[in-house]
């Protein structure tokens, strides 16, 4: 038996989730099927990727027109005929395709375990014994066992941020064996009238290197603030739901509890408190940064490094630093 | 009556039905003992996406009464019977839903929750379920998938705005890289989005009235056939450590640099 992963990817380009999601099942050393759901135009670039990657023994390829959106309809209804090859199909834990595994749980009573964080021990060829889940975001944490539930395929979701990042082949490996679904339009599905690909600031959040946040104290000059600082990085923007909620920035760049889960390399916090449902966001961050007034402020407990002082001066103070630093850097090249 | 007719699924009128779920207030620290969740400390607010489902049910009741004045439209708030349950419910209530079924759902066990559910809305046969498109900390998403495949409905995921149209509603989903305006059959279920509308300020008279609308308990026995792994022991999860404070830019590029972080 073997393990399913449905990959989640943005414009042609197979998401660092993903990835890591490959990487985690790896672990299992049980075959792994790769599912690629998308529309023709996608699809060669998306498999060109897969010939880097090492783990996958097989890949199953859906193409349609109707995969322009992650609709969790046509997703179940593809899947379900194929559940039965399958020990486990694991997915990085994402809105519409969690919704897509409740529909498929129910469908064909599948268990479904969400937000997976870490799992237990896995004996030769098998699924690990106990999952561990996220619960209240990332304020507790659960193990699941892995019994009870007879020969049914496991629906899961990873917390991709959570595992490390595979690494991949600098060769190509030779074709792998493909098998193409047919995917059918559902009665159930809703009918596409018009479909916008979003052009500004089109860097997912959850997928970025770098995050600068700010929250609301930053009031109007938000993006005058941020915004040379994020550019001189090439980070992405974040702000806190009060930011959001007082119109400074648009909602898809809210990060938290009711936003997106972030995993940078580097997040740095301007001007933010760091209130629970903000900071249940930023946990999976390698490096924090807090840049702030009040050193009390709950974000500072967290943060790797803090800054103390007027952020409308330490940004700009930075930028400039940041300048330099490049060519502080050629100096010392040369000398 | 010129134009007032509505299709053949909305001659009766219109019911919606939307969900008032508690969950722990998250502008508070989260109570823990021992890695465990302390639930008698919990301080218990309505979800905050179910607040914003509500609203936009009691939004699409307005538009339907506008339009069609002589056919009869509610809004039926479905909560559980706890007591942070029913002051859920009496929020919901005062936004404007018009009566309450409580469902006595005191179990761990998810799958109970998600099938009395479905057997609730077979029961009173709505057109529109809304609900937030989760539940802070304790649903992560899947209930609407799950209420659509055990009741074969339509579902929208995650909407940002909704209007009804004949027999059809519309709304645009809004994802970080792309959104999309799209149209679905009814009888569906939709869950909500932050965006989807603003909750109103609630009035003192409306609060005074939540407390009278009716309360129903609503009892189903109800065990379910599907398979589900039940959750055990809790685990604290890692804390991170206090770090130190820079005292300049500089230092501070200098220590991210080290952690061989590439700015």
């Amino acid at each position: 038996m073997s393990i399913l992963v449905i990959a989640e990817h943005t414009a042609g380009q197979l998401t660092q989730a993903t990835l890591r999601v490959l990487g985690a099942v790896s672990h299992w050393h049980l075959p792994v099927h790769l599912l690629l759901a998308a529309t023709a135009e996608e699809m060669s670039t998306l498999r060109q990727q897969t010939a880097q990657f090492p783990f996958i023994d097989e890949l199953l390829i859906a193409e349609s027109s109707l995969l322009h959106w992650p609709e969790p309809s046509i997703f179940a209804e593809l899947l379900q005929p194929i559940l039965i090859n399958y020990q486990a199909m694991v997915t990085p834990h994402q809105l519409d395709m969690v919704t897509a595994l409740g529909l498929l749980s129910c469908l064909e009573g599948s268990p479904l375990i969400t937000d997976i964080v870490s799992f237990g021990e896995s004996k030769n060829q098998q699924l690990p014994s106990a999952f561990l889940t996220a619960h209240y975001d990332q304020q507790a944490w659960r193990w699941v066992e892995n019994a009870d539930h007879g020969n049914a395929c496991l629906l899961l979701t990873l917390q991709a941020g959570r595992f490390a990042l595979p690494e991949m082949l600098d060769t190509r490996l030779p074709p792998m064996p493909v098998q193409t679904l047919v995917v059918s339009e559902s009665p159930l599905a809703a009918k596409t009238l018009n479909h916008e690909k979003a052009t500004n600031n089109s860097q997912r959040l959850d997928e970025a290197k770098i995050v600068i946040a700010g929250g609301r104290p930053l009031g109007k000059r938000f993006m005058q603030t941020i915004k040379p600082l994020a550019s001189r990085l090439s980070a992405s923007i974040g702000a806190t739901r009060g930011a959001v909620d007082a119109g400074l920035v648009p909602f898809t760049c809210q990060i938290g509890q009711t936003g997106s889960h972030i995993a940078p390399e580097l997040y740095i916090a301007v001007g933010l408190s760091g209130a629970p449902q903000h900071v249940a966001g930023i946990g999976q961050s390698r490096v924090i940064v807090a840049i702030n007034k009040d050193i009390s402020a709950p974000i500072c407990q967290m943060a790797d490094y803090i800054l103390q002082g007027d952020m409308f001066e330490l940004l700009p103070q930075l930028c400039e630093a940041i300048d330099h630093k490049d060519v502080a850097d050629i100096a010392e090249l040369i000398s | 009556m010129e134009g007032t007719t509505p299709e053949l699924l909305l001659q009766h009128g219109l019911k919606i039905l939307v969900l008032a779920r508690s969950v722990p207030d998250s502008n508070l620290p989260f109570p823990l003992r021992q890695g465990a969740p302390d639930f008698a400390a919990f301080s218990w607010q309505l979800n905050p996406f179910d607040e914003v489902a509500v609203e936009a049910a009691i939004q699409l009741r307005q538009q339907f009464k506008d339009q069609y004045p002589d056919l009869p439209a509610e809004v039926v708030v479905v909560g559980n019977s706890s007591s942070a349950g029913v002051a859920a419910v009496e929020r919901a209530l005062s936004l404007g839903g018009d009566r309450a079924l409580l469902l006595n759902n005191a179990t761990e066990d998810k799958r109970i929750v998600s099938d009395q559910l479905a057997a609730l809305i077979r029961d009173l046969s709505p057109h529109l379920v809304l609900l937030g498109r989760l539940a802070l900390g304790e649903e992560k998403g899947e209930l609407a998938g799950q209420l659509a495949g055990l009741l074969g409905w339509p579902l929208a995921t995650a909407v940002s705005e909704l209007a009804i149209d004949k027999a059809t509603l519309n709304f645009l989903q809004r994802r970080i890289t792309q959104s999309r305006h799209a149209a679905i059959a009814m009888p569906v279920i939709v869950s909500a989005e932050l965006d989807l509308a603003i909750p109103r300020y609630v009035t003192l008279p409306a609060l005074v009235a939540a407390k009278r609308k009716q309360k129903q308990p609503y009892d189903i026995d109800i065990t379910s056939a599907r398979n589900e792994l039940i959750a055990k022991s809790w685990q604290q999860p890692p804390s991170r450590k206090t770090g130190q404070q820079v005292n300049s830019v500089q230092e501070l590029i200098c220590r991210l640099t080290e952690q061989g972080v590439q700015l």
